[in-house]
């Protein structure tokens, strides 16, 4: 064989680069059939198969941190055997993780259920953000505006009004019809703040910053609408015929099944032709607009389509947190969810997801934080010891540190299919 | 009448701020081409020096200002060699270059959060800001004003014009142009790149310490604004024109007027919403800015 000449190392980590796509440079051999694509949706497969009893209880949090071992490992010979360096880590980080967590540090399988609600809604909205930033190179740090006006969208929809002015409605609507409302909103938020798209971009991305400032102002000022900075309670939980999904176990069997649904649509969109499309507007936009393409509408639908996931993603999360709270959705989340998407490998569309998985990862291993410092302190009485409430300065630093060195060394991240530029 | 005054100085005062801020961001995004998010790091720093060293240490506020500012200009050193420069050694393009921005405006929030208290305010003897009366019979005006709002626009005008006689009248203020407008040019007859970026970043970065100063003595300042900073930077330039060093001055005016008028009439909340309007409509009718030309080169690449 004498491609080995050629490209021997076509995509293994450190080499990825725009011009070296699968479809220039065909792999070989058993690394066509098992690409990281396929290893990480058998990961995943092989983790519903160990969710879905547990959501319903049949199956304690043990089984499903051994059946996560098993893929894991599974993962990460993978991954070594192709020297796929990214994707090795990722698996070996995991692994070492769950197993500590569960058998060490004693993770708790509500908690874990948690985690897992907290990440597949995470998952969406990376996803949506990856085919924003990742295929067509739109840099929106507004994503967690859309999400939370899809979030406060949903609950309005489905709360009673608190103290509305006289002659307005009091909504109370169902619970299918207002997800999709929710992201609707987003979409028609997203609209109207269209005309940002014009910037390219720095400037293009300041906009976005402005957009998020704005839109999170804009939930504390509507205070009829939407209590201000108080928060509105007691948003609902789904039921299915008469199935309540109200603990935490068994949200995750109404998170992930959306998830999934929303990562599907997202993957048809972009790996396709019309994924193509935005690809050429991220590398190139003029030579989009020389074959015909009309750049700034394709911008504008791509920009929409991801404010609808992100809207219904807000409202997935505010159906499992029951408050819709201003506090959470501020600049410094769009700036996480564009981290999950980098990290995670942008370009690749569960790149997003494993970013989302990471994220989730990260910040439960940051809250160990003081806990690892008094451990040195108490051999060490130099050590500083960094308490409890501190928490959420180291969590900036660890990510800011994170991105840095991600930047430095691996801008394409776990599994990126090109390094930014 | 009345009113009218109070919201000018307010609206001056903190246009000023800004135009400090969109100013320093003008000049290294003229030079540099990075969107440089540390930007708000400089002013960070100079505002929890001052606090620190007036608070803590008990130095008088003049002394605790001036070397607040020497700080933040020295840390504009320190942010072109260890962050940006590390990255354009590794090819670092425009996406790269502004996440690792980030990255270290992250860190360094973060940072500060861990160790410091979170707010930096500046004790102020005697109280409330020292005030004057200003009494016109005429038109029947009898106001307070804070002496601090009116130092501000003054040492800000004070500032500009000695910029704008730097970049005319200085070698280096002749250099840093040189590259601005034709980096290859310039460094093809002989001019060293990298001091000069070194230069415009210590200059932008002192720009926005003392703008970090003043801050710091009227209100005090709290990590978690560090994107807000460079957003308002970056505004202020849009606004105003992009690659336009007054069309910086004028943007960083013209929103810290919006902002200004928006809390009087609609609450403080609404002063961001008004910023963005702002950066909205000047986008839709002059996109170019408000004092932005046609031939800027850079506009050509990015709209």
């Amino acid at each position: 064989m004498t491609t080995d000449a050629q490209e021997p190392q076509a995509l293994s980590d450190g080499e990825a680069n725009e011009e070296q796509t699968e479809a220039v440079v065909p792999l070989e051999g058993w690394r066509a059939i098992v690409t990281p694509q396929r290893t990480l949706i058998a990961y995943g497969a092989l983790m519903m198969l160990a969710l879905v009893p547990f959501g319903t209880g049949h199956v304690t949090g043990i089984f499903v941190t051994t059946v996560h071992a098993i893929a894991s490992i599974a993962v990460l010979v993978v991954a070594a055997l192709q020297q796929r360096y990214g994707l090795g880590a990722f698996a070996l980080f995991i692994l070492v993780l769950s197993l500590l967590w569960r058998f060490e540090l004693g993770l708790s399988d509500e908690y874990m259920a948690h985690l897992i609600v907290v990440a597949s809604v995470f998952s969406i909205l990376a996803s949506s953000l990856n085919m924003s930033v990742g295929y067509t190179g739109l840099m929106s740090l507004s994503h967690a505006g859309f999400m939370g006006i899809g979030a406060y969208a949903f609950a309005v929809l489905t709360t009673e009004t608190l103290n509305p002015p006289p002659g307005a409605e009091v909504f109370n609507l169902p619970y299918w019809p207002s997800i999709v409302v929710a992201g609707l909103v987003a979409s028609v938020v997203a609209f109207i703040v269209s005309p940002i798209l014009r910037l390219r971009g720095h400037f293009f991305v300041l906009a976005t910053v402005t957009v998020m400032l704005s839109l999170s102002q804009v939930i504390l000022a509507w205070r009829w609408m939407t209590n201000g900075s108080l928060a509105i309670r007691e948003v609902p939980r789904p039921v299915i015929f008469g199935y309540a999904f109200d603990t935490a176990d068994k949200f995750l069997l109404f998170s992930i099944p959306v998830a999934i649904i929303c990562i599907i649509i997202l993957w048809r969109l972009v790996e396709s032709p019309y994924g193509r499309v935005l690809t050429t507007i991220r590398a190139n936009p003029a030579v989009a607009e020389s074959i015909g393409k009309n750049v700034g509408f394709v911008r504008l639908r791509v920009y929409v389509i991801t404010a609808f996931f992100a809207g219904v993603a807000g409202a997935v999360y505010v159906s499992y947190f029951t408050v819709a709270a201003h506090s959470q959705y501020l600049v410094e989340f769009s700036t996480f969810l564009l981290i999950m998407v980098v990290l995670g490998g942008s370009g690749r569309w569960l790149g997003a997801v494993l970013g989302a998985l990471a994220y989730v990862t990260v910040s439960e291993v940051v809250r160990y934080v003081p806990d690892i410092t008094e451990w040195f302190h108490s051999y060490i009485s130099f050590f500083p010891v960094i308490p409890g409430e501190k928490t959420g300065g180291i969590t900036t630093m660890t990510w800011g540190a994170l991105l840095f060195f991600l930047m430095l060394f691996r801008p394409q991240g776990i599994i990126g299919r090109y390094r930014l530029e | 009448m009345e009113t009218f005054i109070q919201i000018g100085i307010n609206a001056l005062s903190l246009g000023a701020i800004y135009a400090l801020l969109s100013l320093g961001f003008a000049v290294i995004y003229n030079t540099v081409r990075i969107f440089h998010v540390l930007h708000g790091a400089a002013f960070l720093i100079a505002g929890y020096a001052t606090w620190w060293l007036a608070q803590e240490q008990g130095l008088p506020i003049f002394f605790a200002a001036s070397i607040a500012v020497i700080l933040a200009g020295a840390s504009g050193i320190f942010m072109e060699l260890a962050v940006y420069r590390r990255l354009r050694v590794r090819g670092a393009g425009f996406l790269v270059s502004f996440l690792g921005s980030l990255a270290a405006l992250f860190f360094f929030e973060g940072l500060l959060l861990t160790i410091a208290r979170t707010t930096a305010r500046l004790p102020r003897p005697g109280g409330p800001l020292p005030t004057f009366n200003l009494q016109i019979e005429a038109l029947d005006i009898d106001l307070f004003i804070k002496w601090h709002a009116v130092n501000t626009i003054v040492l800000v005008a004070i500032l500009v014009l000695a910029v704008t006689l730097f970049f005319r009248y200085t070698k280096w203020g002749r250099m840093i142009r040189a590259i601005a407008s034709n980096p290859d040019l310039a460094v093809a007859v002989g001019i060293n790149a990298s001091q000069v970026y070194l230069m415009v970043f210590v200059l932008g970065s002192t720009l926005a310490g003392i703008g970090g100063v003043m801050q710091t003595y009227e209100g005090g300042v709290i990590p978690n604004v560090g994107i807000r900073l460079a957003i308002t930077a970056a505004g202020g330039v849009i606004i105003g024109g992009i690659g336009s060093m007054p069309g910086a001055v004028v943007g960083g005016l013209a929103l810290g007027l919006a902002q200004t008028i928006a809390s009087y009439y609609f609450g403080g909340n609404w002063a961001i919403p008004a910023g963005f309007i702002l950066l909205l409509l000047v986008i839709l009718f002059r996109p170019y800015g408000l004092l932005g030309t046609r031939e800027h080169r850079e506009l050509r690449r990015l709209l």
